[in-house]
């Protein structure tokens, strides 16, 4: 009877066994391809020089110096780095925080919050194409016309190059608040009704409740979405691609932008090592970024308390 | 209970933080729906008897006809095998369907059963695949994309759908994490009266489990549809003989065609490519704005 029992337990865990590696088998051998072998694939190509179609040799660490040579001699990689850092800065100040309250508004049901919430998500659904056409003929279009009539004379805000960058921030921050709000609102439900009815019981004010109570309890979602841009800071393109193509201005690139543009050139195999070299350097220097701030918002964060 | 939460908004709208966030909202709907708006109405003006005279009011004539010309100007050329095809706006919208149903589809049920099993399967693996799931989501890669493509044209998966549906399917991120959540919080009772019934583990998944977070599915299924619809990257990248709506509207976008190389035209090139992903949005909004978090999701 044992045996029998012991038996079926023992064929119970093979048959557990085999649909465990069944259902497993297609994601784990899509992420070993298109995450382990890319990425060590790109290890190995930044290493390597561009010989004839599809072959490479090895040539050491050559496209590591070629890099601090260019750096030194072309003005288009500081231009990029400079703006792929404002970038980051206004879209994490402004995008995140603005957000943040945009959520509690929703979350506390204010007035009309059903049609900020479904305004505030449009942008997430439209094409970013589409948007940017818009954008564009409206920031060319329009814009020097209204702000004609207000005393304001420019040829556009994207035509106009001291405005060009500070337009394109604006619209990237523009459209980006439409899954955070859904995630931020989402951490707000998950606080239990009892804390809120406490804190009004203690005759807390709507802003110390938001200071105090909801921001602290919904810090986790607040750290994640800061750590997610810290780490892409230098693969967001800020839809350069959308406004300008393959031929955008140099005062306008961002590290993302280049990256991309150069990758999907025609014949961009002999540019695909010093590209490769490029990334490594870049998540060499994101990474102690992202991990600091990780610590550090783990340190003053109220979990800590 | 209605009245006592419209007393409670009426406090909330009552504080100072709440009249200066519903500025800041006014605000940005005006900004969203202003441009919208003009964007609509200028869509149908002629652009050298109408718009460049009279940019900001409404058109003195309207002109339905940009849409059929910005219709019949939907084109692009694909060049394979030295030859060339012209593609026009049914097969990019073809195009579309297949590769945003496809990639959403097969990118949703990659990571619900991986989700699934780690979930419900206490082996150490199980914890190896969380642990790199949250590991990948904080390690910023950067400039893998020559090698990506590297990849993909070695296994024969470059410019081809099926090799994007594949190239898509990964269970990395954040929807991985809403299932894996979702899975741990079932009840087990169904599962456990399926076993005891001689149930196998496949049946338990198709029969009891799959359907039980069938909404969460649709939701996530929907939100990364939109994602891939909207990519118009996707054809200069990975997909150059598969042109879809979104890279149609790139490539019109900067076709210095006399036809369309205007405002008015430029705008109606837009709107018709917004039509589709509107009539779903209007069809699914609640869906696809349920609050989404790593607990699930909330009807």
């Amino acid at each position: 009877m044992i045996k029998k029992i012991c038996d079926r337990a023992n064929g119970k865990k093979i048959e557990d066994l085999f649909f465990y590696a069944v259902i497993l088998a297609f994601p784990v051998l899509q992420f070993c391809v298109f995450y382990i072998g890319v990425n060590f694939n790109s290890l190995l190509l930044a290493f390597k020089n561009y010989e004839s179609y599809n072959s490479y040799s090895w040539s050491g660490l050559s496209n590591f110096e070629n890099l601090f040579v260019m750096f030194g001699e072309k003005t288009l990689y500081a231009v990029a780095f400079k703006n792929s850092l404002k970038s980051f800065v206004w879209g994490t100040a402004c995008g995140l925080l603005l957000g943040l309250f945009f959520s509690y508004y929703i979350f506390k049901k204010g007035f009309a919050y059903n049609f900020f919430k479904v305004c505030l998500f449009l942008p997430s659904i439209i094409p970013a194409i589409a948007l940017v056409v818009m954008f564009k003929q409206f920031a060319d279009g329009a814009m020097p016309q209204i702000l004609g009539k207000i005393g304001f004379h420019v040829k556009g805000l994207l035509a106009e190059p001291k405005l060009t960058f500070g337009s394109i921030i604006f619209y990237n921050v523009w459209i980006s608040f439409g899954t955070g709000i859904l995630m931020y609102a989402g951490a707000m439900e998950n606080i239990p009704e009892s804390i809120f009815e406490a804190a009004k019981l203690d005759g807390a004010s709507y802003g110390i409740e938001f200071f105090k109570i909801v921001f602290p309890l919904i810090w986790g979602t607040f750290s994640t979405f800061f750590i997610v841009n810290v780490g892409s800071i230098f693969i967001n393109s800020m839809n350069i691609y959308a406004f300008y193509g393959p031929n955008a201005e140099e005062s306008v690139y961002t590290i993302g932008y280049f990256l991309y543009n150069e990758s999907v050139k025609t014949n961009a195999y002999a540019n695909y090592p010093q590209l490769a070299a490029f990334g490594i350097v870049l998540s060499l220097i994101t990474l102690p970024f992202v991990y600091l701030s990780k610590f550090i918002l783990k340190k003053i964060g109220p979990a800590a308390d | 209970m209605k009245k006592t939460k419209n007393r409670l908004s009426g406090r909330f709208m009552s504080n100072p933080y709440s009249i200066i966030t519903l500025v800041l909202l006014a605000i940005y709907v005006i900004s969203l729906l202003f441009p919208t708006l003009w964007g609509f109405i200028t869509s149908f003006k002629s652009n050298a008897t109408d718009y460049l005279s009279n940019t900001l009011g409404f058109p003195k004539k309207w002109k339905f006809g940009n849409y059929v010309t910005a219709f019949n100007n939907y084109m692009i050329p694909v060049f394979k095998n030295g030859q060339e095809s012209d593609y026009y706006i049914e097969s990019m919208l073809l195009f579309s369907v297949l590769y945003a149903v496809g990639s959403a589809f097969f990118s949703a049920l990659t990571c619900c059963l991986a989700a699934y099993a780690t979930s419900k399967f206490n082996y150490k693996f199980s914890k190896v695949i969380y642990s790199v799931v949250i590991l990948t989501m904080t390690l910023p890669i950067v400039g893998s994309l020559p090698s990506e493509i590297r990849t993909i044209k070695a296994l024969n998966l470059y410019d081809n759908m099926i090799g994007m549906w594949i190239l898509k399917a990964n269970f990395l991120g954040l929807y991985y994490l809403v299932f894996f959540t979702t899975f741990k919080g079932l009840p087990k009772d169904y599962s456990e009266a399926a076993y005891i019934d001689g149930a196998s583990d496949f049946t338990v998944l198709f029969k009891i489990s799959l359907p039980l977070v069938k909404n969460i599915f649709m939701t996530i299924m929907l939100i990364k549809f939109v994602e891939f619809w909207n990519d118009y990257t996707v054809n200069i990248t990975y997909m150059p003989s598969f042109p879809t709506l979104a890279y149609g509207l790139y490539d019109y976008s900067i076709s210095t065609k006399p036809q369309i190389n205007n405002t008015p035209m430029r705008l109606a090139g837009c709107f018709i490519l917004m039509i589709p992903v509107f009539t779903v949005f209007i069809f699914t909004h609640d869906r696809i704005m349920s609050n989404l978090s790593v607990g699930g999701v909330k009807e």
